[in-house]
């Protein structure tokens, strides 16, 4: 093999990967990770949750409220918040997640009561002299 | 920096590198992105272990040549039966004038039939050993010898240089 060919393949650049591999990736990465993608989309979620505890943090020291009137204050507020959170992410999942993967069962069912209801309606018992 | 930030940058680092692997071994580019696509969810699946390791990008690397043979052996028959169908492919090299010789490398190594550019690609690129490559390709030693041969000949030939006997 001649070295100046070897040094050739050698020197060859890396070629520029087209611009939609990044995304494309991601995507398929967020598809791939359910958490990941909950994270992203309840990040404003998340910091009102984090200033509306600041905030209250901040009103009861102005209101110069004691670290434990202002901590049972707080808590059942904070408490509350995170019980709406979650019930409202169960709403979520009740409405939507839940029949999304119930529904492939729920075509099953349907396309096996067609079926029966098909098969009923073509094949109908004929009439046949003998029984006359 | 979060997990979905810093998988970011490790694919923005890296993807230069496993689409140029990916597109020498297959010679497509549609089929280049996608083999790129799988090998950076494969990394995404483990990406802590992964961006722990000493060298991620070596592993991604391995990766992809793995995922690209595996490609290349589902769905384009056996090494062999590519021989012969292919033979004499060389002649229609693209000519070396007025041409950058990078350009014409890189042109004439993609053009290359599957059977010879996969074991060059794999000798000069992946620094594996002859025998390495009849192992991985489940061919003959003499073939693999026999096509990097006809590979580099006919990419001799796209530079404008004499082919060595």
């Amino acid at each position: 093999m001649s070295e100046s060919l070897h040094r050739a393949l050698a020197a060859l650049p890396l070629r520029r990967a087209p611009k939609t591999l990044l995304p494309r990736v991601l995507a398929a990465a967020r598809a791939e990770d359910p958490y990941g993608a909950w994270w992203t989309w309840s990040a404003p979620a998340r910091w009102s949750y984090a200033l509306a505890i600041a905030g209250g943090a901040a009103f009861s020291f102005k209101a110069g409220w004691s670290l434990a009137e202002a901590g049972a204050a707080l808590l059942p507020a904070a408490e509350g918040l995170a019980a709406a959170c979650g019930t409202l992410a169960r709403a979520f999942w009740l409405a939507g997640g839940r029949p999304l993967m119930g529904a492939s069962l729920v075509m099953a069912f349907a396309c096996a009561a067609m079926s029966v209801g098909l098969i009923h309606l073509t094949q109908r018992p004929q009439v046949s002299g003998r029984h006359s | 920096m979060n997990a979905t930030e810093g998988f970011e940058r490790f694919v923005r680092e890296h993807q230069d590198m496993v689409y140029t692997t990916a597109l020498r071994l297959l010679g497509q580019e549609s089929e280049a992105e996608d083999a790129a696509q799988d090998a950076f969810l494969k990394a995404f699946e483990r990406f802590e272990a992964v961006s722990a390791m000493e060298n991620p990008g070596g592993w991604l690397r391995t990766v992809t040549t793995n995922l690209c043979l595996n490609h290349l052996g589902r769905h384009r028959r056996r090494w062999s039966l590519f021989s012969e169908l292919e033979e004499g492919f060389e002649e229609g090299l693209p000519a070396a004038e007025g041409l950058s010789r990078q350009n014409d490398l890189e042109r004439a190594l993609l053009a290359l039939p599957d059977h010879q550019r996969v074991p060059l690609v794999l000798f000069h690129f992946e620094s594996l050993s002859y025998e390495d490559i009849a192992g991985r390709l489940g061919v003959s030693l003499g073939k693999v010898k026999t096509d990097i041969f006809r590979g580099r000949a006919a990419l001799r030939r796209a530079l404008g240089e004499a082919p060595d006997e």
